[in-house]
């Protein structure tokens, strides 16, 4: 409990001391370290904060249940990293970042130890006004910031909706069990997955990541996304008999939305050129994925003889939330490292960066991009399996409509898991690995970068490994067992009986043993290699004369023609292909409408006429006085 | 009837009847005996250097009968023609491609009149203003067949 006060504490000393950069991010780096304590604490001995009254029947309260401890856990570790990242990267913005990334950080975490709606949304709100003003930290971000905003404010209205829903059945604003109702159910998820940033509602969330400074790019994409993630759990927890048929609409829905927008996020990754529109695409995906693992959670609660599925499919959506939080949040920070260094906005520009930024940012993107790849024994490969042994037990379903939506959803999340390893080939290929530019790095102190990265990727490698344990954390031990000569803890069981198993613990060992002999065989060799360019009759390559990125995933965007709507535009006698993201055309016309609607009323009714502003006025109070008498 | 064709007949007007191979050529190494791959490059010469090395390719001398094949890039070659004195600017195309030659390879210098002063690795002979029957001699003498 203590901890949870001294991280408070900490978060508010950073906003205060904000005169000299490096205290309010060391400053929020030490407050996290007290935030994860708190999370393993209130996972272990949930415990309560105390409560506030303001009126009678209405107060605010804070504590950490087992569930937001474990959300705790896991955002906090992000934000230790991310804070650390902070204290080099924020030389480059002004005094005033670290006042919002501690403000931003601080609204979280009331987020997570909200007991009522009241401190819910107080947090929410912190939370987004802040996150608001710290992407306006980038120039000429204005348009997204804005986007940004408008989509935080859709939920909120969201939620205050859901919030009111609650007061009108219980008469407070109090989490407690069995006080939901279904409006408060569809009103705050509608909150959360335009929070989520779930297909169709995600084009706030490209332009916001890709504009925004990369330490809040981290923020914004693992932990903001994941104060949605947590609502969706919070919101269930709090709903009325779960184990009736109710609410098998809601889990298809969800499984339905996320698998969609698995797809649809992969789909747009694998096209995208521009080099942080990649992992934001990426970040609608596995949000997706988490959607429909509790999806289908909810669909197997209904039915009394599936709540082993159940149960797994929450796991899933835990280790789902770990594997993105963690390698997301490693993915834009060596991201942003590396594009700082080079000042580079496309994949194309970037690369060369294992040679010209540094070993530990290429590694933290190769690293990240496997992990999203589902290389075992990452943590990725850990939640992507649990997710399609989820999927594959959907036969056990009773419903028709359950057991149709799971398995084209099913085809959809096997698809986007296929391709999100296609874009991430394509962004760490062409970055991290890719043929040297020759161009210079920039010089700049980046100790307190790499050990961000270090520390990401020894926790996005350690995960995967001791995914076991992990699971066991989350309180759900009987999916460990041992078996096949594998000793307890150290496989994991997808069902009871046993449907699939998988170990990544021993398959890092095996692998690792059998790497062992090509190693010896290339370090024996090592000296005897040549490393020439390529040939190219004796001449040096030119830019345009490597296989470039978009030549890449152009094969897909013109065989997906009609999904990508592929156009080739000419510009200075170069042909480019290009792809639109379909949502963002619906986007632009409601923009463009309620721009015009703006002024046409300017025109007519507020056109700086005194009378007809009187006029206006005067009918108003009319109306109102009609109207109250 | 002129008589010039009959002179032209009798007599081999455009080939040396003997030729002297340098002694400075030596075999390559030995595992060339039965098979070399050239890749050829010219880096300046008044394209007569040119003409004697297709030369070798045609049915008179028919190269292919001892294993002395042309290739289209050094990486699948054995051996190195250089032709002529390297103009400036192909003197960085001419080390680009020594670079691609695979291990173990070797350098086989033909000159005009003018004669380069260029530090090149694995040189294994000279030639100057020779004719088709004296290279083949010399890429015979490279490969250890005679």
């Amino acid at each position: 409990m203590i901890f949870a006060y001294i991280a408070l504490l900490l978060y508010t000393l950073g906003i205060v001391l904000s005169f000299k950069r490096e205290n309010s991010y060391i400053l929020s780096a030490i407050g996290s370290v007290f935030a994860t304590i708190a999370g393993i604490v209130g996972t272990f001995y949930p415990f309560e904060l105390g409560r506030i009254g303001l009126l009678p029947h209405v107060y605010m309260s804070m504590g950490v249940t087992h569930t937001s401890g474990i959300f705790m856990t896991v955002a906090a570790i992000a934000w230790i990293a991310i804070s650390i990242y902070s204290i080099d990267y924020g030389k480059f913005y002004s005094k005033d970042m670290g006042v919002w990334l501690n403000l931003s950080i601080l609204g979280m975490m009331i987020i997570l130890m909200a007991k009522d709606g009241l401190t819910f949304i107080t947090g929410w709100e912190i939370m987004t006004a802040s996150s608001y003003l710290l992407i306006l930290k980038h120039k000429g971000s204005f348009k997204e910031a804005f986007e940004f905003l408008a989509f935080g404010e859709l939920s909120t209205v969201g939620l205050i909706i859901a919030f009111a829903s609650l007061f009108l059945k219980n008469g407070n604003f109090s989490f407690t069990q069995n006080s939901g109702t279904v409006l408060f159910l569809i009103a705050s998820t509608f909150a959360f997955i335009v929070k989520m940033g779930i297909f169709p509602f995600h084009t706030w969330l490209i332009g916001a990541h890709a504009k925004a400074p990369s330490n809040v790019s981290a923020l914004l994409s693992a932990p903001l996304t994941l104060m949605g993630v947590y609502g969706i759990f919070m919101a269930l927890s709090i709903m009325p008999d779960l184990h009736l048929y109710n609410f098998e609409w809601w889990g298809l829905l969800a499984v339905a939305f996320g698998a969609m927008s698995a797809f649809w996020g992969a789909l747009q990754a694998v096209a995208t050129k521009q080099l942080k529109a990649l992992p934001a695409y990426s970040t609608i995906e596995n949000n997706g994925m988490i959607l429909a693992a509790i999806g289908i959670s909810l669909i197997a609660a209904g039915d009394p003889s599936l709540t082993i599925l159940s149960e797994f499919a929450i796991t899933t959506a835990l280790l789902l939330v770990i594997s993105h939080t963690f390698s997301k949040s490693l993915l834009f920070l060596s991201v942003g490292h590396a594009k700082e260094a080079l000042d580079e906005d496309n994949i194309d520009d970037l690369r060369g960066a294992w040679s010209s930024v540094g070993r530990i940012p290429a590694l933290g993107i190769l690293l990240s991009g496997l992990s999203f790849s589902a290389f075992p024994p990452l943590i990725g490969f850990v939640g992507e399996w649990a997710l399609l042994e989820s999927f594959f037990q959907s036969y056990k379903f009773q419903s028709l409509a359950a057991r149709l939506v799971t398995t084209f959803s099913g085809i959809f999340i096997a698809l986007a898991i296929g391709m999100a390893a296609f874009s991430m080939i394509k962004l760490a290929g062409y970055t991290a690995l890719g043929y040297d530019h020759g161009k210079k790095a920039k010089k700049m102190r980046s100790i307190f970068m790499r050990i961000s990265e270090s520390f990401l990727m020894v926790l996005v490698l350690g995960f995967g490994i001791f995914a076991p344990f992990v699971v066991r954390y989350f309180g759900y031990s009987q999916f460990t067992s041992g078996l096949f000569g594998v000793p307890s803890p150290f496989l994991m069981i997808s069902s009871i009986p046993i449907f699939g198993v998988v170990s990544p613990t021993f398959f890092a060992i095996v692998a690792s043993v059998l790497f062992l002999f090509p190693l010896a065989f290339y370090l024996a060799r090592r000296h005897g290699v040549r490393r020439v360019n390529s040939w190219n009759g004796g001449l040096p390559l030119e830019k345009n004369e490597y296989f470039s990125a978009p030549a890449y995933s152009a094969i897909l965007e013109i065989v997906l023609k009609k999904i990508y709507i592929t156009r080739e535009k000419h510009l200075n006698g170069e042909a480019h292909i290009e792809v639109v993201d379909i949502v963002n055309v619906f986007y632009d016309a409601l923009k463009k409408s309620v721009l015009k609607v703006e002024s046409v009323l300017s025109s007519t009714l507020m056109n700086g006429n005194i009378n007809a502003y009187v006029a206006y006025i005067f009918a108003i109070f009319v109306v109102i006085f009609l109207i109250a008498g | 009837m002129k008589w010039w064709p009959v002179r032209g007949i009798t007599r081999h007007l455009t080939e040396k009847s003997s030729y002297e191979l340098d002694s400075s050529v030596k075999p390559m190494n030995n595992i060339f005996k039965r098979s070399l791959h050239i890749y050829m490059i010219d880096v300046g010469n008044s394209n007569l250097l040119n003409f004697e090395l297709k030369a070798l390719q045609s049915t008179q001398y028919n190269t292919h009968r001892f294993g002395i094949y042309f290739s289209d890039s050094p990486r699948h070659s054995d051996l190195l023609i250089v032709l002529g004195k390297p103009t400036e600017k192909m003197i960085t195309p001419l080390m680009n491609t020594i670079k691609q030659m695979p291990e173990p390879f070797g350098i086989l210098i033909v000159e005009e009149d003018e004669v380069f002063d260029l530090k090149l690795p694995n040189v294994v002979g000279r030639l100057k203003n020779p004719e088709p029957s004296e290279i083949l001699g010399t890429l015979l003498k490279i490969m250890g067949r005679n």
